[in-house]
């Protein structure tokens, strides 16, 4: 099996759901779902529709009330606090509509610090750093504090942080949500770019058309359910 | 591509790095939080060791008081002597004493003959306790030649030591004559006549009322007791006390000799001092619930306010534990900043009072335990000092554990969409 029609993840039945004041929420209402090794892929649907809480356990943030969710063939959907924290730092990259860097720390070490998490050497965390600052074009800020930064920027070093660890799926929940319009676009072209570079697979979330539009493949959720799943010709 | 997707460690030596890099930066971030916290935490600990190294200074002070007037440090008596008999009651074959001290490598004693006594002087009459005393050796054990101010200490065979109060309630001074009566050895009333050759006073006047003394072979005279004595007083550090007095009563049979201990011998000073310590247990273990307190309190804000970190950091994969132990680093480091600036202030404070002390005359002057002195100086003990850092590092370890804890358990969802 070639990389390209590989299954990377396998959602099976899953549902989610919240009991806020005894009264229950389906926020996700029985969703199949395959993703393959190299998509580039949209979660798109109105403000309430679940992408939110789809995202989150797949990035096993959360778990279903019911269904299985595997990943490369093995069962994430159940996992001990520190069995999902260790999955995540090595195979998922995450990117927040807020950004969440963290404030004390630079923009060099921000991103830096996944590789500290993975283990990786002082020598080889400094190259692939800096290559990384280049390749996302932060090199001028890289000493900088990230709470100097705009928004646009922030998400860039967001970006970076997601990328460096070398996951094997990125999760972006509304990544442009914060930012204007050109700085928005900016970072999907920045992430479709290092999607062909590395074949990493991508799944972002958005209800904005012009960013939707920009995805491989579309997946319209609206009230926890798939109502739509759609190829479509590359954007823009 | 294959790869083992739940392995790694949660703890590495970079990433200690980075979460003390993390919490020393938080630290600073809000820094007069964290000054506020350090400078409670720190306060705590000055006082601890202050009081710590004031008590030592007046147990010391205590000690030499107590000690130092009369008791000495280990006493030898007869197997069956009681402290509150009156019948004179000789040691056996004292020459065998002497070389016991020397293997036991004890310099400093001094033999007694001790006896009650009635002192006769005109119309004035008072019981006390006579002793019976070798001068120079006398003086390794006892203040009471240093406080002798008028007269001699080194009495001749006719001369009687007495104290200032005592001659002013019988109405005399140095030179003038007074009779002795005691009972002898034999139990025949005996008296003698003996001139005041020295006046002394320690400032405590329960003691100077009823203590008198002879030469010891001018007591041996008086008492018809040839050379024998009733008791050896022994000086060295109160800490080989035990060690000094196992070791003598190893060549001397229990049988004929009982060696006895300050602390068997003046229970009530080692039980005041027991009590000293129990109560500043007490006020150390106040102390720190409180330092607890304070620290758990900016924990549980810094967790609270950092939500949203803890679960970005929850998200990029930092496990429980990694959670747990950037908390316990921020915890600690403001016990560490505490209990270096609470050290450096104390160690300042305790060589002050080492030099000058605190003066507690008003307080002390009827007391027994403060004849020696009663400016109280402070003693640091180095163990103390680590003792209390250790206590306050080991207390900001605990009052982390459940913020660090919460924080662990956070639900990163909730913690992520926390504003
Ligand atoms: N913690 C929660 N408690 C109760 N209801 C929730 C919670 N989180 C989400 N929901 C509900 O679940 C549904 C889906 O939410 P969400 O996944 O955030 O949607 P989206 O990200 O598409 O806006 C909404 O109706 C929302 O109100
Ligand atoms: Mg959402």
């Amino acid at each position: 099996m070639s990389d390209a029609t590989r299954i990377q993840l396998t959602l099976r039945d899953i549902t989610r759901v919240y009991t806020p004041n005894n009264h229950q929420v389906q926020a996700v209402a029985g969703i199949n779902l395959i993703l393959r090794q190299g998509e580039f892929v949209c979660l798109a649907g109105p403000s309430g529709s679940g992408k939110s809480t789809l995202l989150n356990l797949i990035g096993t943030l959360d778990q279903p009330s019911s269904g299985t969710i595997h990943f490369d063939n093995r069962e994430i959907s159940s996992l001990s606090r520190s069995a999902s924290a260790l999955f995540r730092r090595s195979a998922i990259g995450f990117i927040f509509q807020t950004f969440n860097l963290i404030p004390v720390l630079t923009v060099f070490e921000n991103v830096e610090y996944v590789l500290v998490l993975q283990g990786i050497g002082t020598d080889e965390r400094q190259t692939r750093v800096t290559m990384m600052l280049a390749a996302t074009g932060l090199t001028e800020l890289a000493q900088r504090r990230v709470t100097e930064l705009s928004g646009g920027q922030q998400q860039r070093v967001a970006v970076a942080r997601a990328l460096i660890g070398n996951p094997l799926l990125i999760l972006a929940d509304e990544p442009t949500g914060n930012l204007d319009s050109t700085s928005g676009a900016a970072i999907l072209e920045l992430l479709h770019h290092l999607n062909r570079e590395h074949r990493t697979t991508i799944l972002y979330s958005s209800h904005d058309p012009r960013i939707i539009s920009l995805a491989d493949r579309v997946i319209l959720l609206q009230d926890g359910k798939i109502i739509e799943d759609r190829i479509q010709p590359r954007g823009a | 591509m294959t790869r083992n997707l739940l392995s790694g460690s949660s703890f590495s030596l970079a990433l200690f790095t980075a979460h003390l890099q993390i919490a020393l930066r938080n630290i600073l971030r809000h820094r007069r939080r964290s000054l506020l916290t350090v400078a409670a935490v720190a306060f705590s600990v000055f006082c601890l060791i202050v009081f710590q190294a004031l008590i030592a200074g007046l147990h010391q002070k205590m000690m030499e008081s107590a000690l130092n007037l009369d008791t000495g440090v280990i006493q030898i008596h007869a197997a069956d002597f009681n402290r509150n008999q009156t019948r004179l009651l000789p040691l056996a074959n004292p020459g065998a004493i002497a070389p016991a001290l020397a293997t036991a490598g004890i310099t400093s004693f001094a033999p007694r003959l001790k006896a009650q006594a009635l002192i006769l002087a005109g119309r004035h009459s008072a019981s006390v306790l006579l002793s019976g005393i070798n001068p120079s050796q006398e003086a390794t054990i006892t203040l009471v030649r240093q406080k002798t101010s008028q007269g001699t200490y080194q009495l001749g065979p006719d001369q009687i030591l007495i104290s200032k109060g005592l001659a002013e309630a019988l109405g005399l001074t140095l030179n003038d004559s007074i009779t002795l009566m005691v009972q002898s050895l034999f139990g025949q009333t005996r008296t003698g006549r003996f001139t005041v050759g020295g006046l002394f006073a320690t400032g405590l006047e329960s003691f100077d009322q009823s203590h008198v003394y002879l030469s010891l072979t001018a007591a041996q005279t008086l008492l018809e007791a040839e050379d024998a004595i009733s008791e050896m007083a022994i000086s060295c550090p109160p800490a080989q006390a035990a060690e000094l007095a196992a070791r003598l009563q190893q060549s001397l049979p229990a049988a004929t000799y009982q060696v006895k201990v300050w602390q068997e011998l003046v229970p009530d000073l080692a039980q005041l001092m027991e009590l000293n310590d129990a109560t500043f247990r007490l006020l150390i273990l106040i102390l720190f619930v409180i330092v607890a307190m304070g620290i758990a309190n900016t924990m549980t804000t810094v967790i609270f306010e950092r939500f949203r970190e803890f679960g970005t950091l929850t998200a990029l994969g930092v496990t429980p534990g990694g959670i747990v132990s950037l908390v316990m680093t921020e915890s600690l480091l403001l016990g560490l900043f505490a209990a270096l600036t609470g050290s450096l202030a104390a160690i300042g404070a305790c060589a002050y009072l080492a030099r000058y002390g605190i003066d507690l005359t008003h307080f002390t002057s009827a007391n027994q335990y403060f004849v020696a002195g009663s400016v109280l100086k402070a003693i640091l003990i180095p163990s103390d000092l680590v003792l209390a850092n250790v206590i306050t590092l080991a207390t900001a370890a605990m009052a982390g554990l459940y913020p660090a804890w919460k924080a662990s358990r956070l639900n990163p969802v909730k913690a992520l969409s926390h504003v």
